[in-house]
């Protein structure tokens, strides 16, 4: 049974289950004081009645679902320390003062950091204050060059070695490790942790881990990063690039956003020959040979769950957004050859149009329609074309496209829209699927991995192994039909 | 729910408001389900929900003076179907809370005994999955929510949504596989 198949049955009992008719809410309303005044008032004003529609009934069926236990079994190594009172002043001008402290050791590391005008802090301005704080400073300096790039008041520096994953009550990513042992707090991007973080959950995570594990070390390591996805490749990338050399800035570029990282070159795999693209990929076949499975191993499956699943994830919004887009173009075009939208002028009559911009005013009037709605005008597919366009992360457009910024056809507006998800999801899938689905070197890394660390796996399999794209992309794909 | 499904629910909203109680009937019948797939997570327990539902629909009749038609609907009688649910589980004299998440995920019994139905798949959803892969299975297959709906209804990001989406329906894959369950 595949995923539509379960979606299906579901579906189907749940017509079954909801088969309740409106005379209940009638009945309930013969109780209203409302009603009850306005039928007084107005006798003509009463509900109509309908016959009851007879239920067929099913077996019933015995599950011994009377009572659920909800097991929770906490599965992570965890080698902890702890985080109480980072604090980094929000000041773009101030020396920042930080202080790490670990409670099971008592140990504080103390360092203080300057801030430059534009909010990014250089790593040749973290002052050490105590012992603890040189470990620290020092391990930001062997791992990062340059500057962070983000905003001190948007990340949080904790001191961690870890593997551990602390997720909030709406299921965001709070905290994980990448196989370095490094942590990660989300501030931004998916997953990213809720503005009050740093208020109510990180108190949290630090009361969990103090009462879970009183008596560890501290060892060193940190620190904020800002994106998930980036994390597992840019870490990779990093500990060979003198080794590799050009070969990460062709097929991936350096990114600001992610502290000294890379994202994929989407213009190399757009332009490249196959036999680029498959050096390329023999070479980043070579960087998987040489992950270093025994080290901090849950955390690399969990770095490689998050690179796949934010791909993925953009891959099923671009999906959706491509077809509404495609259902609203046409509504407005009706069945007219879809390739010959680019040679529109004006999908109206000149008579029903006010003037050029006549839907620009309406498009405006958040939840006024009735003015536009003898257009059809696709208000809600506009909006979402924008939202789905406008996604900064995972390989939206960064930047307006022109076409966005002149909006006097809606139906090429629509269209342009539609392509250019066309565009990216082709990209997303061009790139994904050379790195890892149809990788067959990837299939091997699995297999040594669960060889060697059975316990990673789940009936023999990881969640992200092929049944699950299969079954995810013919979802998909019958769902785009 | 698609842009005309929602053009017209505002429209029988808006009759509602100007007093055309028929339009009452009609707004239920576009929404019931995605109220009830809503509101049974909450409360995990099918007559409760049923209940629950049904006064939902009288709530909006009698608030609908406060509906501001600018807004979306949906949303509006969802907002109503969750502050009902939560005095419902109040009113069980359970451990009280005013978050809703909270409320969602908290480990009360699901009572999910009735005679006349058989939905074994919803069932066997509600025995293995989290309260919220159950809440955004619930809305997106017996719901009939876009992801993105669910996103913006339940306040959580559209990729957790979709990723919880496909770890329960793995979950559950893999128990009918097993013959985890009756029909």
């Amino acid at each position: 049974m595949n995923d539509k198949e379960i979606k299906k049955l579901l579906n189907k009992e749940g017509k079954v289950m909801f088969s309740s008719s409106f005379d209940a809410v009638k009945n309930k309303l013969e109780n209203s004081p409302k009603y009850i005044n306005q039928k007084a008032s107005t006798p003509d004003v009463v509900l109509e009645k309908k016959p009851n529609k007879k239920i067929t009934l099913a077996t019933k069926l015995t599950l011994g679902l009377s009572s659920i236990a909800i097991a929770g079994i906490v599965c992570a190594v965890v080698i902890p320390v702890s985080m109480n009172n980072s604090k980094i002043a929000p000041s773009a001008e101030a020396l920042c003062d930080v202080d790490v402290s670990c409670p099971a050791t008592n140990e504080s590391a103390k360092f203080a950091f300057d801030v430059n005008e534009k909010g990014k802090v250089n790593l040749n301005s973290i002052y050490p204050k105590n012992e603890l704080g040189k470990k620290v400073v020092s391990g930001l300096k062997n791992h990062y060059t340059g500057t962070l790039p983000t905003a001190v008041d948007e990340f949080t520096i904790t001191v961690v070695k870890y593997v551990y994953t602390e997720v909030d009550v709406k299921g965001q990513n709070l905290i994980s490790q990448t196989e370095n042992g490094f942590c990660i707090i989300h501030t931004k991007g998916p997953g990213a942790a809720d503005s009050d973080f740093n208020t109510k959950y990180q108190q949290k995570i630090v009361d969990g881990l103090n009462q879970e594990l009183p008596n560890q070390k501290l060892t060193v390591n940190v620190l904020a990063d800002t994106q998930t996805y980036g994390t597992l490749i840019n870490d990779m990338l990093l500990a060979r690039k003198s080794e590799l050399g050009d070969f990460v800035n062709t097929l991936f570029v350096q990114d600001e956003n992610i502290i000294e990282g890379f994202e994929p070159n989407e213009q190399f795999l757009k332009d490249a020959s196959i036999d680029e693209i498959n050096d390329c990929l023999n070479k980043l076949q070579d960087i998987y040979n040489h992950i270093p499975f025994d080290k901090n191993l849950a955390s690399f499956k969990k770095d490689l769950e998050n690179f796949e699943y934010v791909f993925e994830n953009r891959r099923l919004e671009l999906f959706e957004g491509r077809a509404t887009l495609e259902t609203a173009a046409k509504k407005l075009w009706g069945n007219k050859p879809f390739d010959e939208f680019n040679k529109l002028k004006t999908p109206f009559d000149d008579n029903k149009i006010p003037s050029p911009f006549w839907w620009k005013n309406d498009f405006n009037k958040e939840g006024d329609l009735s003015s536009i709605a003898q257009y059809n005008f696709p208000y809600e597919q506009l909006k979402y074309a924008e939202y789905v366009l406008n996604s900064k992360e995972d390989g939206g457009i960064q930047e307006k496209d022109p076409w966005m910024e002149q909006i006097d056809n809606p139906v090429i507006y629509l269209m342009n829209a539609y392509n250019k998800c066309n565009e990216l999801i082709t990209r997303n899938q061009n790139f994904f699927a050379r790195v890892f689905d149809y990788m067959p070197h990837r299939k091997n890394i699995l297999k040594n991995i669960g060889d060697k660390y059975p316990s990673c796996l789940e009936n023999g399999k990881f969640w992200s192994d092929e049944d699950y794209w299969t079954d995810n992309i013919n979802y998909w794909n019958d769902y785009w039909k | 729910m698609d842009g005309l499904e929602l053009r017209k629910l505002k429209k029988d909203m808006i009759r509602l408001q100007e007093g055309d109680i028929n339009a009452l009937e009609s707004i239920y019948e576009s929404t019931r389900r995605g109220v009830f797939s809503f509101v049974l997570p909450i409360l995990r327990d099918y007559d409760k929900a049923e209940d629950t539902m049904q006064q939902t629909y009288v709530q909006i009749y009698e608030k609908i003076d406060q509906y501001d038609k600018s807004k979306n609907p949906q949303n509006w009688i969802l907002t109503i179907a969750k502050n009902l649910a939560l005095n419902e589980i109040n009113k069980d004299n359970r451990e009280l809370s005013t978050d809703f998440m909270d409320a969602v995920n908290g480990d009360r019994v699901f009572s999910f005994d009735r005679n006349e139905y058989d939905t074994p798949t919803i069932d066997l959803a509600n025995k293995i999955l989290t309260p919220s892969e159950f809440q955004i299975v619930m809305l997106f297959a017996v719901g009939e929510y876009k992801h993105r709906e669910i996103a913006e209804i339940l306040n959580l990001p559209l990729g957790t949504v979709t990723w919880k989406y496909s770890s329960a329906i793995n979950k559950l894959k893999k128990a009918l596989k097993e013959g985890n369950y009756e029909r």
